[in-house]
């Protein structure tokens, strides 16, 4: 990275992610102005970046060009595709918002299904055979802790059980000593994916420190020594 | 018995459930014996394709929404700076964005230099740089559990933590190869079987939730 291989706009592109680096670093100090500037003008950026993508990648392809372009068939799909779509535009008004209930209905109706569909054929079916297989692949103490903490950290999510008065006391405390150890695999578990995160992140702080040291050696020290 | 049942917006309620239906039975009817997409599998494949295209309209009322509201708070001199910024942002990256789409389709060839070049220096740098302060808020964190909650749960979460990056670094492993290996233990037996649960119990909730949509009991799209 030099002044002298670079052109204008990236040369400006570089002072400003500089510029948006620290602005953005400066909330280790604090809440402040800086970093707040910085958030804003990136979710103006991101919500127009997302638009231009729908547009470009879902909209025209899919709704405009067919209805110039396509044939009779094609166009009455697009026409169905059409019209809830217009319905759905319906909900920037709050006057006209309930128009576009049905058309919501639809997409929560598809919604609905997709997540059903997926979660048993993507997470249960797989999980559970995984889950059952556990002695075929492991060691029997391996297995055991498997097995033990898989289905412990899935009682622990049963919150609907009320506790009743006539309850014997040997099962209370036994319910108590699962959710116990589902809560502790549960907290290995987040504890994983807290490292995981944290590395990334590490990661990303070392990258924007090189990036900060870079920008100065190479582009803001050899301008000011001339 | 008096059911006393009280519909609101049946239209919408009777096209969600159909609509659902139609697309859940197409996971197990949408094709026949021969492989070949049966009437269901089709309607199913258009319902789908459909939700994408409806979906891209329904982020765009969100963005407009999003817009709105900042307008909203400009006129009432709330904030109003910060609003001015995101929305003056907004419409710069939407308007060039557009200007390439047009550019594109009328030279016949991809051009998102701009557009490129405002997610490369502007939305890159912001988003890495909230990355790092990640790091710094989630350090913060650990040892703020650890000074307000001192208990033995929160103790094995630093641990596995303290244990998972210790472990992570190369110079340990080839130090001290047993931390590598705890770590991996880790990493393959309890934490895969806590994943497991947590997964399992997502995913029950997850099927819990559509079935209440497709059942009419959560009507989410009225209002």
């Amino acid at each position: 990275m030099t002044a002298a291989n670079m052109n204008l706009a990236d040369l400006i592109g570089l002072l400003i992610g500089f510029s948006f680096t620290i602005f953005i670093l400066s909330y280790i100090l604090g809440d402040n102005f800086l970093f707040r500037f910085a958030t804003h003008i990136f979710i103006g950026a991101a919500a127009g970046y997302a638009s231009v993508v729908t547009i470009y990648n879902v909209i025209l392809p899919q709704l405009i060009f067919p209805l110039m372009n396509g044939g009779q068939g094609e166009m009455i799909l697009t026409i169905s595709l059409l019209i809830p779509s217009l319905l759905l535009l319906a909900k920037i008004s709050p006057r006209l918002s309930k128009i576009g209930n049905p058309a919501m209905a639809i997409l929560v109706g598809i919604g609905a299904a997709v997540a059903i569909g997926g979660g048993i054929f993507g997470t249960i079916f797989p999980q559970v055979s995984a889950a059952v297989n556990v002695f075929e692949t492991n060691n029997f103490l391996e297995g055991a802790i498997l097995l033990i903490g898989t289905f412990t950290t899935l009682l622990y999510f049963q919150f609907n059980s009320k506790q009743s008065k006539n309850q014997r006391p040997a099962i209370v405390q036994a319910t108590k000593l699962i959710r116990w150890i589902g809560k502790a695999f549960i907290a290995i578990t987040f504890g994983a994916l807290f490292a995981g995160v944290y590395v990334a992140a590490l990661t990303a702080l070392i990258e924007r420190f090189s990036f900060l040291w870079t920008f100065i050696k190479e582009l803001v020290l050899p301008a000011a020594l001339g | 018995m008096n059911l006393n049942l009280k519909l609101k917006s049946p239209v919408s309620t009777a096209l969600a459930i159909g609509v659902g239906i139609v697309v859940l039975l197409g996971y197990f009817f949408g094709n026949d014996p021969s492989g070949e997409a049966t009437t269901l599998g089709l309607l199913r494949a258009f319902l789908l394709q459909g939700a994408i295209v409806w979906a891209g309209v329904a982020m765009l009322v969100g963005i407009f929404n999003l817009a709105s509201v900042h307008l909203a708070k400009i006129r009432a001199n709330e904030e109003a700076s910060y609003s001015f910024i995101l929305l003056i942002t907004l419409i710069i990256t939407l308007g060039i964005g557009l200007y390439d789409i047009v550019e594109t389709f009328t030279q016949q060839e991809i051009n998102f230099q701009r557009t490129s070049w405002i997610f490369n220096y502007i939305q890159l740098p912001i988003e890495t740089s909230l990355m790092a302060v990640l790091a710094i808020s989630l350090t913060y964190a650990a040892a703020r559990l650890l000074a307000r909650r001192l208990n033995l749960i929160s103790v094995v979460f630093v641990g596995v933590v303290l244990m998972l990056l210790i472990g992570a670094m190369p110079q340990v492993a080839a130090q001290a190869p047993i931390l590598a290996e705890i770590r991996q233990w880790i990493l393959r037996v309890p934490t895969l079987a806590g994943a497991r649960g947590i997964l399992l119990g997502i995913a029950l909730g997850t099927i819990a939730t559509g079935v209440r949509i497709l059942t009419g009991s959560d009507r989410p799209y009225t209002g």
